[in-house]
């Protein structure tokens, strides 16, 4: 029988610690433990015998960090370790082999340098080695990075049949490492189709209860738990753990009657204390309880369940109708979004649509990236909007968590499009109700759209819990007798199909004036009629108004706790003591960013934005410089400044045309390998204070993205970042690539470890001490003429 | 573990020295510190080693030599040594990430709480290694990290290695041996063989921004 088949009926028991046995047999701290498997056969079998005969019946390979980055000082290849450890495990006679796969010791992007498609190849290598070895199943354990483990479990599933286990490892404070929690890790991987979850390592069985009764809640796959011996403690500088065997079977015994089907150990675990696991499970029989139906979409960190009350989704990434986005989009300056959904994190949203259609761009690669972008900055799931299918494949598959797909619609190219990806990705997907004769007139029609969708979902294994209905917002200028039509629709499937729904809010004031009152009137009566999310600006007053208090009448803010937190504040502020009108040079060299904004509106009314640059922000720039040269202000107050300028300069963009106030193009980069970026944003802000346009590579960046970006825009000016000696080295390489590319560009360096010694070896023509510095060569270099 | 930063050295990572600051900016690093210290998971991990000295310091329980003749010279007489590695975590570094889309102001004060908060949080661990060292008989040399004088950054893979840090505090090395969380710390400890130690000063001779650095010209140091 397989494994898969197995489970069904049963529990299935894995064996215990591997490092632990072999510490004890004389493995040194800090050697690889899979070099046992070729050097020390003998002692691995030894060790599957013991827990074989302690009653598992899985053996775990001693594979773990048998992946190409943890092995790349070792003699042998993760083939080789992979191909012994399997052979070695199989030979034991175990009825079923799992291949052992841990973290690969990197930190995906945005927090370390690992990237999707390389931690894709790394999982793959080892996975190819254990199937050609003939593994039973694929174990990633130990994980804290659920993209990480996505990255694995895409690996093993388009490659192999294999059943996949994953087991996440949390600390005391509920969380993985970068920040998991059980939740998100359940509903994320079920989507993904694995086998088992669960948890190892880390704590003890005690102290890993209430994460199991999180996972038992809301996975849909058998639940796993590999506890260690107990909290570790440290004695003397040695970890110890204190649970005895004894205890250890009865604790598992009680994880087992609440539902966990698969069981094992970890850390500080030897065959004892399996055996005493065995032992206690003998004669009783898995528990299968049912998980909570639940519409739920997750980040990587955060879950936002639908059922839990009223949901917002901020509508603000999308380029329709906006012109300063389609022109980021267009530019690839990803910071705006990333600024345009902390924004809206912070004025309540839920969860955010990310859309990027504009004619003239590569929607798939920029809707990739600007997933990837608003996900660096914030922990709120997202919704993936786009109409070309494509595009939403690219998205979800690097996204972090289960992600929302923006959307689905009745007609069947639609669904066969959309579905195979939802499937494949484990997302939840909005249908729209509509189909091949375009949007019904009737409530009546629109259900019967909305159960096409969810019986045809159903035929790809999608549950309905997965499907939300958006009954679609009409115009009440054009179509003004259908409005109320869609909210007899959301009443109606709520009622008749139990599915949740949403409603792009603002078309309905489409062409008519004062439409926030059309809109929050309009988002009132949707939530009256069962409405479950509301697509929208976060930043409108009007509309979070309705939302706050809905909020209090549904009974979702509890106590009105966070109402009265919002409004018991509001009282207007004190008058300021009215203090006399200064200059804008004054106000910005005191970094006040209102006052600033507000003067240079001002000016502009009266003169043009380059004297204003050039008579206003320029001469106060200097003058905060040299006072910061001189030692009479400190960083934080030249940062102010700047950051005073940059609203100015917001006033002046959208007065005049793009393009028309830059005096030169600078390229920026902190190189490959460094992730050290502060000093370079700070140097950005500065020399675009200054009216240059900066072109941002961001961090690590590899060299051949400098030399293409620098030849593409044929820039004059160059700036690359280093903060750590180990890193000069890519400067330096990065500097000797542009030199035999032919690009003539001059190239000034900067950086914490950098000094005039580097700057020769590096081979740069200037070194920027501060972000100061940079400003002062670039004038030089474009002569402030052009 | 509470960690609870200290203004006056977080403005002295700024660069202050005395300029006149205003309200604002002092309520705003105020603000940074309290959020910077919310946000942390401080945590770290050590193993004590005996040592050997021979042409290189060497440490035979977990088969790591030690390079170079700074880190020689500051083991000098001792016969056991502890391997450190302290971490804040992540959220550090998402909490600096974030700002840094928003208010550079902002990102750099939360950057120089973070900073200060690693030296306290080295402090922390440093006292509960002096505490076995001394039941010893043993004092503490300062702390000596990998990229100090003629250590190798190197060292900080195998240190991280030996250590278990990913597992145990989740502390990577990156393959260009930068430590991510970005705030950590690697550090080696000396067991020096009279209580009261050989604690020195700070020593900047073995620093390669010896001669360049900002904090030297105003006769100060980096570290405590």
């Amino acid at each position: 029988m397989d494994v898969r088949s197995y489970l069904k009926d049963n529990f299935l028991l894995f064996d215990g610690a591997m490092g632990t046995m072999l510490q004890a047999a004389g493995l040194p701290a800090g050697g690889l433990p899979e070099v046992y498997n070729i050097e020390h056969p003998d002692i691995i079998q030894g060790i599957h015998q013991k827990y074989l005969a302690a009653g598992c019946q899985v053996i775990t390979t001693n594979t773990f960090q048998a992946n190409a980055y943890k092995l790349k000082d070792c003699p042998y290849t993760p083939e080789e370790l992979i191909t012994a450890g399997v052979k070695l495990a199989k030979e034991s006679g175990s009825p079923y082999v799992a291949l052992d796969i841990g973290p690969l010791g990197q930190l995906m992007q945005p927090m370390g340098t690992l990237t999707f498609d390389k931690a894709y190849d790394l999982f793959l290598q080892q996975i190819m080695a254990g199937v050609a070895a003939g593994a039973d199943a694929i174990l990633f354990e130990t994980m804290s990075d659920l993209l990480e483990v996505k990255a694995g479990v895409l690996a093993a599933k388009e490659n192999c049949d294999l059943p996949v286990f994953v087991t996440m490892t949390y600390q005391a404070d509920g969380r993985t490492f970068v920040g998991v929690d059980p939740q998100s890790a359940a509903i994320t991987l079920s989507g993904l189709g694995v086998d088992a979850l669960g948890v190892n390592c880390s704590l003890g069985p005690r102290e890993l209860s209430p994460i199991i009764d999180t996972l038992l809640t809301y996975s849909r796959v058998p639940v796993i738990a590999q506890p260690n011996a107990g909290l570790p403690e440290i004695e003397n500088g040695k970890t110890v753990y204190r649970v005895t065997p004894e205890e250890y079977g009865r604790f598992m015994t009680e994880l087992s009657q609440k539902g966990v089907r698969v069981l094992g150990g970890c850390c500080g675990t030897n065959p004892d204390f399996i055996a005493s696991m065995a032992k206690n499970l003998e004669g009783l029989s898995p528990q299968m309880p049912e998980p909570k139906k639940v519409t739920a979409i997750s980040s990587g960190c955060k879950t936002t369940v639908f059922d839990q009350g009223i949901t917002v989704i901020g509508e603000r990434i999308n380029p329709t109708g906006k012109k300063l986005l389609k022109e980021k989009l267009r530019e690839q300056d990803f910071g705006y979004l990333a600024g345009e959904a902390i924004a809206q994190e912070k004025a309540g949203a839920d969860a955010l649509d990310v859309n990027c259609g504009l004619p003239d761009i590569d929607e798939a690669k920029t809707l990739q990236r600007a997933v990837q972008e608003v996900q660096a900055v914030t922990n709120l799931p997202l919704q993936i909007d786009s109409s070309a299918p494509a595009a939403i494949e690219e998205a979800v598959r690097v996204y972090n968590g289960k992600p929302l797909i923006n959307s689905v619609n009745g007609k069947q190219e639609s669904m066969d499009a959309i579905f195979p990806i939802a499937k494949k990705y484990g997302a939840a997907v909005i249908g729209l109700t509509l189909d091949e004769s375009g949007i019904p007139e009737t409530a009546q029609e629109r259900l019967a759209i909305a159960e096409k969708i969810v019986t045809e979902a159903a035929k790809y294994g999608i549950p309905r819990e997965d499907i939300i209905i958006d009954c679609l917002v009409l115009t009440a200028s054009a179509q003004q007798e259908l409005v109320l039509e869609t909210l007899k629709a959301v009443q109606l499937v709520k009622a008749k199909l139990g599915l949740h729904t949403v409603l792009g809010v603002s078309n309905v004031s489409f062409g008519l004036p004062a439409r926030p009152v059309l809109n929050s009137t309009f988002l009132a009566s949707g939530f009256g009629a069962g409405l479950s999310g509301a697509i929208i600006n976060p930043l409108s007053e009007p509309m979070m108004q309705v939302v706050r208090s809905f909020r209090v009448l549904n009974n979702q803010d509890r106590d009105a706790t966070s109402y009265i937190a919002h409004y018991s504040n509001t009282a207007p502020p004190a008058p300021a003591a009215l203090s006399a009108e200064r200059s804008l040079k004054e106000y910005i060299m005191e970094g006040r960013q209102t006052e600033t904004t507000r003067k240079t509106e001002e000016l502009l009314k009266t003169r043009d934005a380059l004297s204003i640059i050039d008579e206003e922000f320029i001469p106060a720039l200097d003058t905060v410089g040299e006072q910061y040269e001189k030692g009479k202000l400190f960083l934080p107050q030249l940062i102010q400044a700047a950051e005073a300028v940059k609203c100015g300069f917001d006033v002046l963009k959208s007065s005049v045309p793009q393009g028309s106030m830059d005096k030169g193009t600078v390229l920026l980069a902190t190189v490959a390998g460094d992730i050290h970026d502060i000093g370079k944003n700070i140097a950005k802000m500065l020399l675009e204070n200054y009216g240059y346009r900066v072109i941002d590579l961001g961090k690590d960046v590899p060299i051949n993205t400098v030399v293409k970006t620098a030849l593409e825009h044929q820039v004059r000016l160059i700036g690359l970042s280093a903060l750590m000696t180990t890193t000069v080295s890519a400067m330096k390489d990065t500097i000797t690539a542009l030199k035999e590319a032919g690009c003539k560009a001059e190239i000034m360096v900067g950086g914490a470890v950098l000094n005039e010694e580097y700057v020769k070896f590096v081979g740069a023509d200037h070194y920027a001490k501060d972000a100061r510095t940079d400003v002062l060569i670039a004038n030089r270099i474009f002569g402030g003429e052009e | 573990m509470e960690l609870t930063p200290n203004r006056g050295e977080i403005l002295r990572y700024l660069g202050y020295h005395g300029q006149e600051i205003d309200s604002q900016t002092l309520d705003l690093l105020d603000t940074c510190m309290k959020a910077m210290a919310d946000s942390v998971k401080p945590r770290f991990c050590y193993r004590i080693f005996p040592l050997e000295h021979g042409d290189t310091v060497f440490l035979p329980e977990c088969d790591l030599q030690l390079p170079g003749d700074a880190i020689k010279k500051h083991l000098q007489g001792c016969r056991k040594c502890a391997l450190l590695a302290a971490t804040l975590g992540i959220e550090a570094d998402n909490l600096i990430r974030i700002s840094e889309a928003e208010s550079m102001t902002r990102a750099v004060m939360l950057d120089a709480c973070a900073t200060e908060l690693a030296e306290q949080l080295c402090d922390h661990a440093e006292l509960e290694i002096g505490a076995i060292a001394a039941r010893d008989g043993c004092g503490l040399t300062t702390r000596f990290s990998p990229g100090y004088g003629d250590l190798p950054m190197t060292l900080q893979s195998r240190i991280s290695e030996i250590l278990d840090t990913s597992r145990k505090i989740g502390l990577t090395i990156t393959e260009q041996f930068l430590m991510i969380p970005r705030k950590s710390v690697t550090a080696i400890l000396g067991f020096t063989q009279a209580q009261d130690s050989n604690k020195k000063n700070h020593d900047c001779s073995c620093c390669s921004m010896n001669g360049h650095c900002q904090f030297q010209k105003e006769d100060s140091a980096c570290g405590r």
